[in-house]
């Protein structure tokens, strides 16, 4: 993240409407935010 | 170029089906059993169609639907075994550069037109013209002239296939491509009646009745946008005798919760489950586990997003994520952690039989460690 001079992202995920789209994108959205920043 | 994420692989899926037995689409359940008197299946799917063109489909949902609405040259039948469909014999030449197909001359266009050579022809040049747009075209990739064609250099007339008859078709090539005939069962490369593209114009494909069909059932009921329709049994289909369905109902059933209930109403007869549903109907009657070759990745947006350039930042993403668990924690519907960005299933070795995935298996590229990815996120 110093190489691109930030210190936290904000990412937007975008998924389908389904539900299993959505259990794998809370998921993954957990998973994500356990990166410092 | 945006690159892509790995996250999973290897979808599996997980459903109940009604004993279908007696309504088999088959030649051997024919020969074997009872046909049930009322030869009708009532299917879910999770989206509406967003077209019937055939030459911009690039969803699944509307693929899946062109499958039984129109045929090319092949069809694939068990395992992806390539089956002639309009195609009678193919002879290649000896660099592999020209294919000539000799065509059916019976099927016909659901308005009783002959299907030739010609639509053919005229489907392709659409679907390579960049005003068409379509998704797919890349596919024609290694079709003469197709890469001056989409720079917008050379006319969409230039593509090299053209129709000497009207059932013979020839289609040259600018390098071997060794998977050429599998395209060709792909909805990309099926037939297109001008006259119909024509008379609908920029409308064609966005309802059932605004589209042309040749394949084994046409559409019926679709208005662009709603939830439910049919696809009734084409009459003028060369191979009808073979198609024992008589209408294929279907409607847009967004969560599994609600397909349950409607496949215990006997409202449908096939219902995927998701991975919660799986533990209390693993033992039922009915239950299936259907083997599939797809992956799921996360496509980052490094227009968008300026950080998602730096390779370091992409990779702790994705080392981020725990795939395994994801697979067997969350989905339970049968999916697996991905090998590469090839499904395993999809492909083989044709010397080994071994998977593909398995061949090209990179451990470091799909490996969980949250431990490096905070480090590659924060260096010391």
């Amino acid at each position: 993240m110093k190489q691109v001079g930030q210190k936290t992202l904000t990412l937007d995920l975008l998924s389908d409407d389904t539900d299993q789209a959505k259990t794998t994108t809370q998921y993954l959205q957990d998973q994500l935010e356990r990166l410092p920043g | 170029m945006v690159k892509l994420g790995k996250v999973l692989a290897g979808i599996g899926s997980v459903a109940l089906v009604m004993t279908l037995a007696a309504c088999g689409q088959s030649k051997q359940s024919s020969s074997n059993k009872q046909l049930a008197d009322k030869q009708v299946l009532n299917l879910s799917t999770t989206e509406t169609v967003s077209t019937l063109d055939s030459a911009k489909a690039s969803e699944s949902v509307s693929l899946t639907q062109l499958y039984h609405t129109d045929e090319g040259l092949y069809r694939l039948g068990k395992n992806s075994k390539l089956e002639n469909a309009l195609a009678t014999h193919t002879t290649v030449s000896k660099d592999g550069l020209t294919y000539t197909f000799k065509l059916r001359d019976d099927d016909k266009w659901n308005n009783g037109q002959t299907v030739t050579a010609k639509d053919f022809v005229y489907a392709w040049r659409r679907v390579v013209a960049p005003k068409t747009a379509a998704g797919y075209a890349y596919l024609f990739e290694g079709v003469k002239n197709y890469d001056a064609i989409s720079k917008g250099k050379m006319s969409a007339n230039q593509l090299g296939v053209s129709a000497p008859n009207k059932t013979t078709l020839v289609v040259k090539l600018s390098e071997p491509v060794p998977y050429f005939k599998l395209l060709l069962a792909f909805p990309t490369f099926f037939p297109q009646q001008q006259s119909a593209v024509e008379k609908y114009g920029s409308q064609y494909g966005t309802t059932s009745q605004k589209t042309a069909y040749n394949g084994p059932f046409k559409s019926v009921g679709w208005t662009g946008t709603n939830n439910t329709w049919k696809l009734a049994k084409n009459p003028n289909y060369w191979d009808k005798h073979d198609v024992h369905l008589n209408t294929i109902n279907f409607q847009v059933v967004k969560s599994p919760s609600t397909g349950l209930n409607l496949y215990n109403q006997k409202k449908l007869d096939v219902t995927p489950l998701s991975g919660t549903q799986v533990a209390n109907y693993a033992k039922t009657a009915g239950f299936q586990k259907f083997v599939g070759g797809s992956t799921m990745y996360l496509q980052m947006n490094q227009k968008r997003v300026k950080a998602l350039k730096n390779v370091k930042v992409r990779q702790a993403l994705a080392q981020a994520i725990n795939k395994s668990a994801l697979a067997n924690k969350v989905l339970r519907d049968g999916s697996t952690a991905p090998k590469g960005f090839v499904s395993t299933n999809l492909t083989q070795n044709p010397k080994t039989k071994a998977d593909f995935a398995d061949d090209a298996y990179v451990k470091s590229g799909v490996t969980y460690d949250l431990a490096n990815a905070k480090k590659l996120w924060l260096p010391e």
